[in-house]
């Protein structure tokens, strides 16, 4: 998971066709780089206070980077973003979210980078007639999976998790 | 089926241990699962350490068979080892339940007697590599449900980092039923439900086949555009780290509770809390009663809610099934109509699964709790059996709505699905979004 900073809703379709385009469209990693979100030591037992953080936006993100030798390599990024919900960030002191699989919700607290989970949820090599080759198997799985989110106060409370929130969504809708 | 399994391992090794073949090189050091060191791992462990095998795991040839540390065995999970074909598992892997960890397909009699249970190897991919003899396993390999290893077959020991998985945990999936036969499984790879690898294939790291897709040459396993296989990415990451987190966490939570009372961890009874969500344990409840059976031979734990009174249950389940609901979850099933061998159902926090009334379900049925979006931006829809569905051998049903009347056929699965009522969905084909994905290969 890294952070990402959040970028217009127009983005997603200008880089992918600048992507095809140019040949040069450069994914999150490259831009950023794989700031990876941190564990946290055992699950905290904050003081719980205010509202849960409101989600802002969830999108899926297609980039397509064509290779000299006739195949494309391209990746689906998903990136979910949250505001507090006074619309206040200068309050936040960090950003933390769990993850909940079917087979349960993980134990760590991961620590997020900023106010954004920032996934990719499918990747791929292959010759450019294959289109995105798997893409909807891999955003299938990619479903399993739900974050919940919260912020950590400045004055050491936290807010109660967001439900969960289910990875390939999108919102407002696609 | 895994019952008639057993008594012929057990055979096999007795004539096995008559015929005194050359021994393994070498057996890996860590817990033997082996009296005194059963259901916990070593007995006297520190339960942040210790590996919980559920009473009901069956171990044959323990002295030959290593586990490492904070590893779960789910119920009715086999390992069968002798000496000259080993099991080795290494810390923070997980062995779900009706696993199957066979050292050697010797030890499990002639498949040909019984093919439907573990089928033939079929030809070695040519050229290909022969994992050592027997199993390793290394850590945090994560195997699912009904998933089953058959060696010779070394899983997540060799390989390498891949973009996606940059840290120092490594891991490999094996989802609900898939199958490993003779193959050499890399670190960061998987297997999707009932996908198979066959004998002399490797699985490369960043790789992951496809559901029900059966990977028997080296091509079907580098290529992606021959339909097999995908590559691995961040979100399938995010996923076995956290399930591996959740199963160490099963690991120390039921050594804990068998240590508090030991026959809690038996039969119909409590599920071991622990989880923050979750910190009452719960007892399942059979036509609106909660009830502990330690004697009983299905493991059901926690919060199940059975529209039959325990009588009737008692009647109409066959053997070595696992009811779970590890962290308090409620697992709904109405009043069962028949429950063949090695049923399993699994629902764990935010993955409420609902059965209804007369619902058929044959050997080796898993269905699994969780929730998907139906209609964006409205409640998620939860995993849902509607009365009257016949779910055929081996059927697996995962975050779907299964209308009333349907048929899952035999090894077909279901997922991300809302099937209408009266639907068939024929044997061994996959069913993924409300598409027919493919057939199961093998």
């Amino acid at each position: 998971m890294r952070l990402r900073s959040t970028h217009p809703a127009g983005a997603p379709a200008a880089c992918l066709a600048l992507a095809v385009a140019l040949a040069g469209c450069s994914s999150a990693e490259d831009a950023s780089g794989p700031a990876s979100a941190t564990a946290s030591p055992p699950p905290d037992r904050l003081p719980v206070a205010g509202e849960p953080v409101r989600l802002v936006s969830a999108t899926l993100e297609d980039t397509v980077v064509p290779q000299e030798d006739g195949r494309i390599s391209w990746t689906t990024t998903w990136e979910a973003c949250f505001a507090p919900a006074d619309d206040d960030p200068a309050g936040v002191a960090r950003w933390e979210a769990q993850l909940v699989t079917p087979e349960g919700a993980s134990p760590d607290v991961e620590q997020l980078p900023g106010n954004c989970v920032d996934l990719d949820v499918a990747t791929g090599l292959n010759p450019a007639d294959a289109g995105l080759l798997n893409r909807e198997i891999a955003l299938s799985d990619a479903a399993g999976l739900t974050y919940r989110v919260r912020a950590v106060t400045r004055e050491g409370t936290a807010t109660p998790w967001t439900d969960p929130v289910r990875v390939t969504s999108e919102s407002p809708p696609g | 089926m895994r019952r008639r399994l057993l008594t012929t391992a057990a055979a096999s090794l007795m004539a096995v241990g008559a015929l005194a073949p050359a021994s393994a090189d070498t057996e890996a050091e860590g817990c033997h699962p082996t009296a005194g060191d059963l259901p916990v791992c070593p007995a006297g462990g520190a339960a942040e350490t210790v590996t919980f095998l559920d009473p009901t795991a069956r171990v044959v040839g323990g002295e030959h068979v290593s586990l490492g540390a904070s590893g779960y065995v789910g119920p009715f999970a086999e390992l069968v080892a002798s000496e000259e074909a080993p099991i080795s598992i290494g810390p923070e892997s997980n062995v779900q339940d009706n696993v199957s960890v066979i050292g050697s397909r010797d030890l499990v009699g002639d498949p040909d007697e019984d093919p439907s249970v573990f089928g033939s190897s079929g030809e070695p991919a040519p050229g290909g590599p022969q994992a050592p003899a027997g199993v390793e396993v290394a850590d945090r390999v994560i195997m699912a449900h009904g998933s089953s290893i058959i060696g010779p077959a070394q899983i997540g020991v060799q390989g390498s980092d891949i973009a996606a998985d940059p840290d120092d945990d490594q891991e490999v999936f094996l989802s609900f039923g898939a199958r490993v036969d003779g193959a050499i499984l890399e670190k960061n790879t998987g297997v999707s439900a009932l996908g198979r690898v066959g004998p002399g294939v490797v699985l490369r790291s960043g790789t992951l086949v496809l559901p029900g897709k059966d990977v028997t040459t080296q091509a079907e396993a580098d290529d992606r555009s021959l339909g097999e296989v995908r590559d691995i990415n961040e979100a399938d990451v995010a996923f076995n780290e956290a399930v591996i987190e959740v199963n160490i966490a099963f690991a120390r939570e039921y050594s804990e509770l068998y240590r508090e009372d030991p026959s809690a961890v038996y039969g119909a009874n409590l599920d071991p809390a622990g989880v923050e969500a979750n910190p009452v344990r719960d007892l399942p409840s059979f036509a609106g009663r909660d009830l502990a059976v330690p004697g009983h031979r299905n493991r059901v734990i926690g919060d199940v809610t059975l529209g039959d009174r325990f009588s009737r249950f008692d009647r109409v389940v066959g053997d070595d099934i696992s009811l779970r609901a590890d962290e308090g979850e409620n697992l709904s099933l109405g009043r069962i109509d028949e429950m063949d061998d090695d049923v399993i159902f699994h629902a764990l926090e935010d993955t409420d699964l609902v059965v209804g009334n007369d619902v058929s379900y044959g050997e080796g049925v898993i269905a699994h709790g969780g929730g998907r979006v139906v209609v964006a931006g409205e409640p998620e829809e939860p995993t849902v059996i509607h009365d009257g569905v016949t779910l055929e051998d081996e059927a697996v049903v995962f975050r779907s709505t299964i209308g009333e009347g349907s048929t899952i056929g035999e090894r077909s699965a279901v997922v991300g699905t809302d099937l209408a009522p009266n639907s068939v969905v024929p044997d061994r084909t996959i069913v993924l979004n409300g598409e027919v994905f493919g057939s199961v290969e093998w």
